[in-house]
């Protein structure tokens, strides 16, 4: 009998540390306003890092090397509706960015996760490529002081990925956000004919994946 | 001061004023007319679906508010038409010798805020809607009384989405390029597949609204490579 209870006690000891040590563990639903659908996933003060790559000028990453990470959420609710937000206002944005669109869950699950597709509607993700074009520019220029614009051309910008994967084992989210485009720019000013780059954003988001009871 | 000199100015001036007045309405810049599209729908599990006909495209200009915008859409021939009107936004990047039309179809997934105005369609959910309809009827190798083929819509991506026209002689070739995923049971078992619809259009570009001598000058957001 004393083994099984060590066991035991261990199974949810190393359990009880798993959960610590990622720093996650369920939390209540996010409010949102009355007419809003029921939030069924979510995932709170996830861990978040962020890239923005235009060609021609050095890379942003957010947070920087060693520093503090930042923190995000993405709300999924039971019409299919999702926000997710990006926050690139450390570095010039306006302030979060609430991407939104639906969202479905491939079935069958694999053996050991889950996976969420989310699709980003036009009008949110026109807005994220505004503050993008703002923070993008404000980067170039501290390299390139003569740059006087970056304009990042919509219709060219594909989402080559967006998922949310979850370990079945510990609830453990990792999501990810991949856009890629083109934009023109004049980084020797605006004497100088524009050229046109690359552009790129990356969105990494881990944290608890809670499921509403 | 001859009578002449007044109808000068008076022309000159009437002419600044028709310069000076932008659109009110959408111009269209670019179209292509009863071009020939061909489409193909492969779901894993069953046999490729393969379709065929006319389309019409129209690229245009709204002066006023900057926006672009297309519209896409089978004319015929045949009833499963399996590309119902898709819109959305276009930009131009010119190279030397020909130059490229991006082409964004709309994304008109409702969101979460109940007060978020209406978004604009008919967008890329329309013709997946139509898509995961074509497929279910028409996917029947090797189906089975019972199975369903079900696009899981937000894991279907834009892979692809622009059209080339050569500077010489304005012929063009569209690609649009959808890929994604899909749960079926088309074998009895149910089980997740890939999805992807591809959509080739060729033909000449009739440059409507566009007199520049260089064509790609035509989008307000033409960029030059």
């Amino acid at each position: 009998m004393k083994k099984i209870i060590f066991a035991v006690a261990a199974i949810c000891g190393a359990l009880a540390t798993n959960v610590q040590a990622n720093g996650d563990t369920q939390s209540s639903p996010p409010a949102f306003g009355g007419s809003y659908a029921t939030p069924v996933f979510w995932i709170d003060g996830a861990k978040v890092k962020q890239s923005l790559t235009v060609s021609g000028c050095k890379a942003l990453s957010m947070p920087a090397k060693k520093a503090t990470l930042t923190t995000g959420n993405v709300t999924l609710f039971d019409d299919n509706s999702f926000v997710l937000y990006s926050d690139w206002s450390a570095k010039g944005g306006s302030g979060p960015v609430a991407l939104t669109g639906q969202w479905s869950q491939l079935l069958p699950n694999a053996a050991s996760s889950k996976t969420f597709y989310l699709s980003i509607n036009t009008a949110s993700m026109s807005m994220l490529l505004d503050d993008l074009q703002t923070v993008g520019l404000a980067n170039c220029q501290t390299t390139k002081p003569l740059m006087t614009k970056l304009d990042i051309l919509d219709p060219s910008v594909l989402v080559a990925k967006n998922t949310i994967v979850v370990k079945i084992k510990n609830s453990i989210a990792t999501g990810s956000l991949l856009v890629k485009g083109s934009a023109e720019s004049d980084p020797k000013g605006p004497l100088v004919a524009p050229v046109v780059g690359k552009v790129q954003l990356k969105l990494t988001m881990s944290g608890f994946f809670n499921v509403a009871p | 001061m001859k009578t002449s000199s007044i109808f000068t100015a008076a022309t000159v001036l009437a002419s600044m004023m028709v310069a000076g007045t932008v659109s009110a309405t959408p111009v269209t810049i670019y179209t292509m007319n009863s071009s020939v599209v061909t489409q193909k729908l492969a779901v894993s599990g069953c046999k490729t679906m393969t379709t065929g006909g006319l389309s019409t495209i129209t690229f245009d200009r709204d002066d006023v508010t900057n926006e672009q915008t297309f519209s896409m859409t089978r004319t015929g021939p045949g009833a499963n038409d399996a590309l119902p009107i898709l819109a959305g936004t276009w930009s131009v990047i010119a190279a030397k010798s020909s130059y490229t039309v991006y082409m964004s179809p709309y994304n008109s997934s409702v969101g979460a805020d109940p007060a978020a105005p209406a978004l604009p369609s008919p967008g890329v959910d329309v013709v997946l809607d139509a898509l995961n309809v074509y497929a279910k009827a028409n996917c029947t190798t090797p189906k089975t009384n019972g199975s369903t083929v079900e696009f899981n819509q937000p894991s279907i991506l834009v892979t692809k989405g622009v059209m080339t026209v050569k500077n010489t002689d304005n012929s063009a070739t569209l690609s649009l390029v959808l890929k994604g995923k899909q749960t079926n049971s088309l074998k009895g078992k149910t089980k997740s597949g890939s999805v992807s619809f591809t959509t080739t259009i060729k033909g000449t570009v009739d440059l409507n609204g566009c007199t520049n001598p260089n064509p790609a000058a035509c989008s307000v957001a033409t960029v030059t490579m």
